[in-house]
């Protein structure tokens, strides 16, 4: 019989799938160069902004001679362009910097997906072009809120004599629009082990940003140069799609644990597109092993990539000075498989990496978790991607109802997603979408009686609020 | 469409046979290594208070220890399934910390709003900006617990919507 003690340490967190495709090359190389790249970018954009503010303002003081605001649109054209311009500021860092880091190897496919970007195997370069954009409206937020007049001061530097500023034209509305996502009651997570079936209802909201690089249409070739056409990236901002729960009974309970999304990345094609599907697979006990980025782990053939199998003594790391592991059986538990499918997609369809923490707070907090100073854990981030195609996750050989491994499979239902609505977007909603995912997990799921963790399968669906 | 290779979705760094990404990557706190178990603590920490257990998880609670050339530090101990996986610390004086982790693991390789992250495939250190407290979690039994806990917040959730959902009995006539 298996017990809680042998729970597995399968790859994985909160959300997803796990899997390690080959390898990491150095996951904190590759968070360092996009992190750095992006705060590189967005410290390059403030410089520029900065300078376009100045100008603005010793012109609203003076007014050249040349003309309202003549001066100061001549500098901040420049400015801009030396930014945003081909072979600028984001350009160059995008392609030379991140593009060329994912080729010379210092950031791989697993590396990304484990960070919570794009695939690049699935949306090729759009991951490095987004943390462009990304930086791009960090950059402008800072502006905005350092010079009230930052928007206003685009608008007249671009409305002045010849030469002008073309590209205050350009920026003066942002290329990110922030939508408070509020979930529909239809949103919902279904659990599903051996001996039930648990819906949970999700509520709550999450802050989404639509960027637009031709702001609607309104710059022709758009802001960024490089970036695919009718192409709309997704970030994300905090959010919440569970209530804080107690951890333990009422007023005597351990901690609050607070889960929180705090980051999002998506992609959503309005032109040419693809929809994603996918299934996810994990067999329990699989009889043979094998390595990262195999195409079967145990009865999960055929797959695009799967997890290497582990031994359950593997997970035990405790310190042998401390005694024998505890875990004493050496069962394989199978790797985690994903089986991607990739179709004609319509305009609308899209992907997106939620990046969530579930953090433990020993302060049973009357803010709804929502207060920074009082979360004094964040957790460890896990990422879940949503799709607007379909989603399945299955568990082959799971735990039976005493916890003993038997033949059943257990399969999840397949969730379907829907498009993004490309009219609505353009006016800066998301409502009416429709997003889906799912995962496979082996040993984690307690029922309430206590006793042995049982596999699960878990599928997501969230719809946002007309 | 050209056929696609793979999709990995997620998340979890496997640990095995990493090497060192940052420098002194925390191996658990003093003598307790990631990975020991509920007794090894007690026999390290003979002070050490149980706060309690639930399920899988257990915690403790340590006070006036010294960290980093912090002190005092109010320190928690969490264990997942009876392996230590994470310990979070909340020192004095408020206004050092971060320079104590920047001195101890270097320059962060995250910074984020609400965190300061070190990460490394096998360990992830992280730094709360506003409450000013850090942590050190194995990654791989962390994932774990993130795992359980997961399936204990959706658990909770559907069985109290089952709750609410059963009719009150009417009044006896």
């Amino acid at each position: 019989m298996y017990s809680n003690k042998i729970a597995g340490v399968v790859a994985g967190a909160v959300a997803l799938l796990l899997l390690s495709a080959p390898s990491y090359a150095d996951l904190t190389k590759c968070a360092t160069l996009i992190d750095g790249e992006n705060a590189k970018m967005q410290a390059a954009m403030i410089k520029h902004f900065q300078k376009c503010i100045d100008g603005y303002h010793k012109d609203l003081a003076k007014v050249p001679k040349t003309g309202p605001f003549t001066a100061a649109a001549k500098v901040c054209d420049k400015e801009l362009g030396k930014g945003i311009g081909s072979g600028g500021d984001i350009d160059k860092e995008v392609t030379t910097k991140l593009i060329a880091g994912f080729t010379k190897n210092t950031c791989t496919e697993s590396d990304l997906l484990a960070l919570g970007h794009l695939s690049h195997k699935l949306y090729t370069d759009n991951w490095a072009r987004l943390q462009g954009v990304s930086a791009f409206h960090s950059a402008y937020e800072q502006a905005l809120a350092g010079s009230r007049d930052f928007i206003q001061g685009l608008i007249d530097m671009g409305k002045s004599a010849s030469p002008g500023c073309p590209n205050c034209v350009k920026i003066n509305h942002p290329l990110c629009n922030e939508m408070s996502s509020v979930l529909a009651s239809s949103s919902q997570a279904v659990v599903l082990v051996s001996v039930l079936n648990l819906t949970v209802p999700l509520s709550g909201t999450t802050v989404l940003k639509i960027c637009d690089n031709t702001v609607s249409g309104l710059v022709s070739g758009g802001i960024l140069p490089n970036i695919p056409a009718s192409t709309f990236y997704v970030l994300g901002g905090p959010g919440k799609l569970l209530d804080p729960a107690p951890v333990g009974n009422g007023g005597t309970a351990l901690a609050t644990a607070c889960t929180r999304t705090i980051a999002a990345e998506g992609i959503i094609q309005c032109g040419s597109a693809q929809r994603i599907s996918y299934v996810t697979c994990q067999d329990h006990t699989p009889s043979t092993t094998n390595a990262d980025g195999a195409s079967a782990s145990g009865g999960c053939t055929g797959q695009d990539s799967c997890a290497r199998t582990k031994k359950n003594s593997e997970q035990s790391v405790v310190d042998p000075k401390d005694g024998p592991p505890i875990a004493a059986s050496d069962t394989l538990i199978g790797g985690a498989c994903i089986k991607t499918v990739s179709t004609a997609g319509v305009a609308g369809d899209g992907f997106v990496n939620l990046t969530s923490q579930i953090g433990l707070h020993r302060l049973v907090t009357n803010d709804n978790c929502q207060n920074p100073a009082t979360l004094d854990d964040a957790g460890l981030p896990a990422t879940t991607s949503l799709t607007t195609g379909t989603a399945a996750a299955k568990v082959l050989n799971q735990d039976s109802e005493g916890g003993t491994p038997s033949t059943n499979e257990l399969d999840s239902d397949v969730v379907t997603g829907s498009i993004f609505n490309c009219a609505t977007l353009n006016a800066g909603q998301t409502k009416g979408t429709h997003l889906v995912g799912a995962f496979p997990a082996i040993n984690t799921l307690q029922l309430s009686g206590g006793g042995d963790f049982l596999d699960s399968v878990t599928t997501f669906e969230l719809d946002v609020a007309p | 469409m050209r056929p696609l290779i793979a999709l990995v979705l997620l998340l979890m760094l496997l640990g095995e046979g990493a090497q060192a990404a940052f420098p002194n990557e925390p191996e658990g706190f003093g003598p307790l290594r990631f990975g020991a178990s509920t007794a090894a603590l007690e026999k390290a920490f003979p002070k050490a208070k149980r706060r309690g257990q639930e399920e899988f998880l257990t915690i403790y609670d340590l006070e006036g220890q010294s960290v980093l050339g912090l002190k005092p530090c109010t320190v928690e101990l969490r264990f997942v399934d009876d392996k230590f996986y994470q310990v979070l610390f909340s020192c004095e004086p408020k206004d050092k910390v971060a320079r104590a982790l920047e001195k101890r693991f270097g320059p962060a390789v995250q910074h984020k709003p609400d965190e300061t992250v070190w990460l490394s495939e096998t360990h992830w250190v992280s730094f709360s900006p506003q409450a000013k407290s850090f942590s050190y979690t194995d990654r791989s039994l962390g994932s774990l617990a993130q795992k359980k806990l997961l399936g204990y917040v959706l658990r909770q959730r559907a069985q109290a919507q089952a709750t609410a959902a059963v009719p009150t009995p009417g009044p006896t006539p």
